[in-house]
Order: structure tokens, then sequence, then C-alpha cells
């Protein structure tokens, strides 16, 4: 089988548990299509379809992000057919968010599943706000509950003098979205983005440049999924689907 | 505490079931770094000589260096030291050699986030157990559920069981079964290579070890460190070349493949020949068209040399793993296989099942040759007929091994095992070094070093050692800080580590101080071998290297042995040894600061 016959095997059928899982491709999910043929083919045919929408595709160039262009209403994508797993983003999300040398403690975290990828998992900014929404703070003159949206970046953000560590949103992370927000030690909501105040560290260190930012365009419903989801779809395609038997030597 | 360290070491004694946990000695690991350093250190304070590998006062030891979790340059590296079990002398079979092995992946350091420098494992367990460490909880719980797994269903009943964010290094069915080159493996298909280690852990009836840590490390002073960091990073990222950085990351060891056969070196035939005549289709560049899908990294590396792939037609369609990356060669060209997907499928087996595939590689290299020349039959392989580049034969004898199963009882012993059972002259077709098989390099090309290795290193013929005495130095520096050769092969430079070390643990060494520190490792490793009873004839040579290489640009190569000894007097002489019996002298032995060394 060659990787044209595997690519179009792939290629999920309209209504499809796959093509569902696609629905809301991301811009760089379209860049790739173009870029790399016939890999990106599953992909491209039902992007043409769903993103007639104008995506200012120039919106967040990565040069102009290294540069340390402020990043205003972005999300953080991360892509596993780049990554490696090296977890440098984590070491540096520690390190910038926590001045620790602790992944454990990191923003974004890496997975790694068997047949080997990892799955970058981060908080996707869900325009709907699930885990702002779960807080049970009166909001205050300018509408912010404890954990709000920072108007400066449009990412999250948390005052912690007025936070009731009840656990709420972490809540509503796990059973609506990927689960990336936990409570720490003290008891206060982490693991959500800040986008180091308009200026993502991750992103500028990742060596692969694995980690992008785009605009936010789609919900988090289809961006924010579980690991072991995302992980299952990207062995996938990575690896060629139902045909893979990881032992067949036996 | 002083940054870069845990600062503490746990100690598991499973005969008692006692853990302990002590703080580190940090004069010690000033004077031995970590890693390989403090291993050797360990290994002499805590054995006394002509005990075997596997009885169950041999500590097993996986570390961590100094530099492991930090954010640096692949600071990756999980070292395992313990009495090897596959080498030792030829007078006194019952003694064995010290091992060092490292392995990548992500074992190391997050062990190192859970606050343990390192773990000694002694004792041996009654029933199949695994230890299980989150932070300052740690215990020993009943294994029997995984005994007898492969590491893919290991690894996967892993992630199931405890989350893709735990890190574990465990055995296959090999080390289970003793196979005297079984392999420690974390992450399915990275291994603590050569030597044995998982038939010492196998032997404590220890199948995995798992750790998730949630402690932060510090690093005593960050603005040093961060100049040595960049220093390093540029050094590195910046080579060009051939062997340059943009060459590592795109092909990871598999660059030499084919460029290790024109120069001569590679292993063919069973180290008969240095250029493969059938290199076609067997290199990098057509496992990056029809194999590869993606890079895969240790920890913190920017090069992640590992390729995963996964094979596209044929008998194996369907096949997921990495490689094949340089030392696979001794499953392809040492075997005469000309088929990649078969090929990978060998290695794919053999990391299953535990086994090092450069050691199983060499010895399926002797049964072909020994099947060639008429010194076995098929009745002795229990009827497998094993001919040069029969991939199936090759898939059924590895399973024989790692299953102790009929003629793999004898397979998996060694190679001096086969010699003495089967005799009729075919020591001359077993390439080994202190009854450890020799790697993927071939010696015997003009321009090769690669016999100095093999021959003097510590563990057997080891293609890691280095082949002269200044890369010895800078390998058993590397092993003991924990990071990876590979970045340092590609840039970063020693004086960078130097400045790292010192930045994140306050010691103040000059560069002087740094060398001094890699000749005390490896002269007490040497010691170490010495008080087992190695002499200076275990640094020895089979006799294919004085044959002449027959095939490609190098034809007509050889060694000689008045050559090889004046080497070796040399090389002896420059370490401060006693050329006569290699015994490093009491001059040496106090100028390194090892007064303590008896021998």
């Amino acid at each position: 089988m060659d990787l044209k016959k595997m690519a179009k095997k792939e290629t999920p059928e309209e209504g499809s548990e796959l093509g569902k899982r696609i629905s809301a491709p991301t811009r760089r999910d379209f860049l790739k299509g173009l870029a790399i043929g016939a890999g990106g083919l599953a992909l491209s045919s039902l992007l043409v379809k769903e993103t007639t929408e104008a995506i200012d595709l120039d919106y967040f160039p990565l040069e102009q992000v290294a540069q340390g262009q402020k990043v205003v209403g972005g999300r953080i994508v991360h892509d596993y057919r780049i990554c490696t797993g090296c977890q440098t983003c984590e070491l540096t999300c520690a390190m910038a968010n926590h001045q620790e040398v602790n992944p454990s403690k990191s923003r974004i975290k890496i997975y790694r599943y068997e047949p080997r990828v990892h799955i970058g998992i981060v908080c996707q900014q869900c325009m709907d706000r699930p885990c702002v929404n779960a807080c049970p703070v009166e909001p205050d003159k300018d509408g912010r509950r404890a954990l709000y949206e920072d108007p400066k970046t449009k990412a999250l953000a948390l005052n912690t003098a007025r936070c009731l560590k009840c656990g709420n949103c972490v809540e509503a992370c796990k059973s609506n979205r990927n689960g990336n927000l936990y409570q720490n030690a003290q008891g206060y909501p982490d693991g959500f983005c800040t986008l180091c105040q308009g200026d993502p560290k991750c992103v500028k260190q990742c060596p692969f440049n694995a980690l992008m930012v785009v605009p936010r365009t789609t919900d988090g419903m289809y961006a924010a999924k579980p690991a072991s989801v995302l992980a299952q779809w990207a062995i996938d395609t990575l690896y060629g689907g139902p045909k893979m038997i990881i032992d067949n030597w036996k | 505490m002083p940054g870069g360290y845990a600062g503490k070491v746990l100690e598991v004694d499973l005969t008692t079931g006692k853990i302990a946990n002590k703080p580190l000695d940090m004069k010690e690991a000033q004077m031995f770094i970590g890693g390989r350093g403090l291993g050797a250190k360990w290994l002499w304070d805590r054995t006394k000589p002509g005990g075997s590998p596997f009885a169950p006062d041999n500590p097993l030891m996986i570390l961590s260096g100094p530099l492991n979790g930090l954010p640096a340059p692949a600071t990756c590296r999980t070292i395992v030291v313990t009495k090897s079990g596959t080498t030792f002398p030829k007078a006194n079979p019952k003694t064995a050699g010290i091992l060092h092995t490292t392995t990548g992946g992500r074992f190391s350091p997050e062990l190192k986030f859970a606050g343990y420098d390192a773990i000694i494992v002694t004792g041996a367990a009654r029933s199949p157990v695994c230890l299980v460490i989150e932070d300052d909880k740690v215990e020993i719980r009943p294994a029997d559920k995984y005994w007898g797994m492969g590491n893919y269903e290991l690894q996967m009943t892993l992630d199931k069981d405890f989350g893709p964010r735990w890190r574990s290094v465990y055995i296959g069915p090999a080390g289970e079964n003793g196979v005297r080159y079984a392999n420690i493996m974390t992450e399915i298909h990275r291994a603590c290579g050569r030597g044995g280690s998982g038939a010492v852990m196998g032997s404590k009836k220890l199948k995995f070890v798992i750790v998730k840590g949630s402690k932060p490390l510090g690093i005593q002073n960050p603005a040093a460190w961060k100049k040595a960091n960049i220093s390093a990073y540029k050094n590195m990222m910046s080579s060009s070349g051939s062997f340059g950085f943009a060459d590592w990351r795109r092909l990871g060891t598999a660059m030499v493949l084919s460029g290790a056969s024109d120069w001569g070196q590679e292993a063919c035939y069973n180290f008969r020949e240095g250029t493969y005549d059938k290199i076609d289709g067997m290199e990098g560049e057509t496992a990056i068209r029809n194999l590869w899908v993606g890079n895969d990294a240790c920890f913190m590396c920017p090069i992640a040399c590992l390729h995963k792939g996964v094979v596209r037609s044929g008998k194996f369609q369907g096949m997921t793993h990495d490689g094949p990356e340089y030392e696979g060669v001794m499953m392809g060209a040492n075997c005469g296989v000309q088929d990649l997907a078969g090929w990978q499928a060998n290695i794919a087996a053999a990391d299953d099942y535990g086994l090092c595939y450069i050691s199983m590689g060499n010895v399926l290299g002797f049964l072909m040759e020994c099947m060639e020349k008429g010194v076995i039959t098929a009745a002795d392989l229990d009827g497998i007929d094993l001919k040069w580049g029969d991939v199936d034969a090759m898939l059924e004898i590895q399973k024989k091994v790692a299953y102790a199963d009929g003629c793999g009882k004898l397979i998996g012993q060694n190679l001096r095992a086969m010699v003495a059972a089967w005799g009729k002259g075919c020591e001359a077709y077993a390439m080994e070094t202190k009854g450890q098989g020799f790697a993927a390099w071939n010696i015997r090309a003009k321009g090769s070093t690669m016999h100095i290795s093999y021959a003097t290193a510590n563990k057997g013929a080891d293609h890691l050692t280095g082949g002269d005495i200044d890369t010895q130095n800078l390998r058993a520096m590397n092993d003991s800080l924990g990071v990876c050769l590979f970045p340092v092969l590609s840039g970063i430079k020693p004086e960078d580590l130097c400045a790292l070390l010192n930045a994140a643990t306050g010691f103040k060494l000059t560069m002087e101080d740094y060398w001094n520190t890699a000749r005390r490792i490896y002269t007490l490793e040497r010691s170490f071998n010495m008080r087992e009873g190695f002499t200076r004839a275990d640094d020895s040579l089979p006799a294919r290297a004085w044959e002449p290489l027959t095939y490609g640009p190098y034809a007509g190569d050889k060694l000689t042995p008045e050559g090889f000894q004046k080497e070796l007097d040399e090389y002896y002489k420059a370490r401060g040894w006693d050329p006569k019996s290699g015994v490093p002298t009491r001059e040496t032995l106090n100028k390194l600061g090892l007064g303590f060394v008896k021998i």
C-alpha cells in the first residue's frame, strides 16, 4: 500500500464517526493539507468545504510571534504529526508560569500513546467558556468572576483573591472539554492558558515548530478533545488505520 | 541541597520488602558526579569480588545524573549500573565485570521529579513484583498479572492501568527467562543495551519500575545556567555539513548506514566483510521513503534521532516500530539481510522480547556462519534451517531464545557457551571480547579506532566507550551527567557541559577537574574488573581481526597482533596503568583520589 492509497483510504465518509470528529478543522490543518500534498489530501477535500468563511491566514505568523508580537484572541494548537514528545514546552511553561523546573505544573501537557504518538493537551480558550460559566462567584462591575477572560489577551486569568477553590471550573472542563484544568495543591484551578500575557513562550521554544497560535474560530467542543480521543485519531491517521497490526511478526 | 541533584537515594530490598531513603552523600557526588560514576563507586563499595551477577546481593542500580530533568539539551539518559550478565574473565567464568549502560526516554527525569537521584534494588523477590513510585509513596506490588507480557503489551497495559504520564522501565520475556543478553527496556524500543541488565532484573523477579513525580528541581546559579545553556544550544543547532545537526535530525544514526559500508566499517556476514554488497534498500534514505512517519525524541532533546515507522506493504504490512538505526545493522548486514521490512520485523521482535538486538544479531550471525561452515546442522537448532538473510528463521530463533525453549537455552547463554558446546573450531567465528559480542562496527579498515574501544571497554566489546582516551573520558562524563551523546556528537562542547554542571550544582570544577573526574570514573571501573579477576589477556580481539577484508574499497585491510599489542601498551601507559598487567598503578590511583582501591 503506498502513501496515496493510504491517504485515500483514510478519507472519512460524510457523516461517519471520523468525519464528525474532524468537522472543525483548523487553519493549520488547512495549511498542512496544502503543504504536504498526498498526506494531507485526506483533510483538504473537507476543508475546502468547511473553511469558506474568511479566516485571515496570516493572522498570527509564527515569525512575528517569535519576534514578540502580542497575540490577542488566539489559541495554541499542537500538531501530533510533528511533535516528538521532547517536553521542551512543558519545562518552558512551568518555568515561565511557576518559576519551577517541574513539568507536572506545566499548563501544556504532552501525553505519549502507543503505537507512538504524542498528544499535546493545552487550554483551547473555548469561546463558550464552560469553565468561566461554572464559576459560582458573583460577577463584579466589569462582569468578571474569579476565573475570567482577560480583555487584553482574550485568554483566561484567575483572581486568586476571589476564588472559592470550589473546583466547579475543573469539573466543567473535565466533563465537557479536554480536562486540562486541575486543582493545584493550594486548591486553586490551574492548567488554564494565559497565552503568557500575549507572548506564548512554549510556542516560541518548540524545537520542531509543532506548536502554533491560531485565531479562535471554532468552538471548544471541537478543538478541546480529551487526549485519549485525539490519540486514537492520530494513531489511525499516522499509521494507516485499521490495517495496523502492531505485532504481526508473531 | 545544591541544585541539580534531587538529594535522595531510594534503597529497596526485595527479599525483605524493606524500603529506605538515604540522603545523597554530596562529597561522593562531587567526586563521581552521578550516573555511571556514582554507580561505579557504589558497586565497588557494595560488592565483594567473585559474586555471581544473578545472586540476590548484586545491586541493580538505576541512576540519574545531575543534569537529568533540567532544561538543557537532551538531559534524558537513564543509567543502569550493576554486575554484568554477559562479561566475565576467561580464567574465571563465575565472576562478572562491571556493566554500565544507558537509555534515553523519560524515566530518570521523572525519577528526579519524584525526588530521587537513584534506585538501588537488592535481594530477590519470591514471586513477580513491581515497584511503584509516586513522589514519597513507594510500594512493592505483586506483578503476576504483568509477568510474561511482551514489551508492546506491557507498555500499553501500563498506560491503561496507570496513565500515559507515568514513566517506566521494564523487562520482557527474555529478561524473565534469564537470557544473558536481555535488556532493561523503556517505552518499548529504548533499551539499556548490552550486558544483560534485563537478566539481572529478571533474577530479582522485578518486572517493572514505574514512577511519577511532581517535585521541582533546583538550579543553583540561574544566570550562569542561562549563559551556558544558550552556548550549548547554539553550538549544537548551528553545526552544519555532514553529521551536523540537520543530518542528525533527518536521519539519526541511520545516516551512517551507507557511509559505514563505504568506509569498510560495517559489520557484514558475521564481521567477515566491512562493505556490504547488498546495501541497496538498506539505508536511511530508503527508510525515509518507505518506512518512517515522523521523529521521536527523548526528554528535552532537540534532535529526535529516532524515527517512528510503519511497514506499508508485503508480509509485515501494518507493523509499527521505530528504526532502523545504525546498530540495527547487526540484524541486517551482519545476517546478510536485504529486506527492509523483514529487518524491521526482527528489530521489532527483539525489542518486544526485551532482547538486545546488537547481541542477538551478533549471535545470529555466528549461528549462520556455523551452519554455513558445517559446525552445526539444522538438528542443533531444532530443525530451523538458518541461512544468510532468512528473516523468518531469524524470528523463530529469537522466539526460542526469548522463551528459553529448546536450542534457545544454549543460544541464550552467550557465544562462549556455544563455542564450548559445539567446538570444531567455531571459536574463530565468535566475535567477542570479555564475553560481550561485537557491536555493528567492523574494526579492520584503516582509520577505524573501534578495535581499541572493543578491546579496552570495561563492559566488554562496546562501540560507545570510545576508540581513544579522550573520547572515552568525554563519554564517561556524558554518562555520568545524564546527557545524551548525540548532541555532543552534533556540536555541544565539553566546556558547555562543565559550565552547565557548575551552574546547576554550584560546584567549581575547572576543565582539568572535569577530565580528572572522567579519568577517576574510568579507572575505578577498570579497578573493579581487575578485582573480579580480569587481566590484560582479556583485552583481546578474536582471530578474525588479523584476517584481511576481501571486498570493497578497503579490501586487504587488517590488523596485526603486534601492532595491536603496541597500541595497547601505549594506551595503558597513557592511562597510567601498568602495561604488563593492565592494572592501574598505585601512583595513578592516589593521584585520582582512589586511595581506597585495593586490588
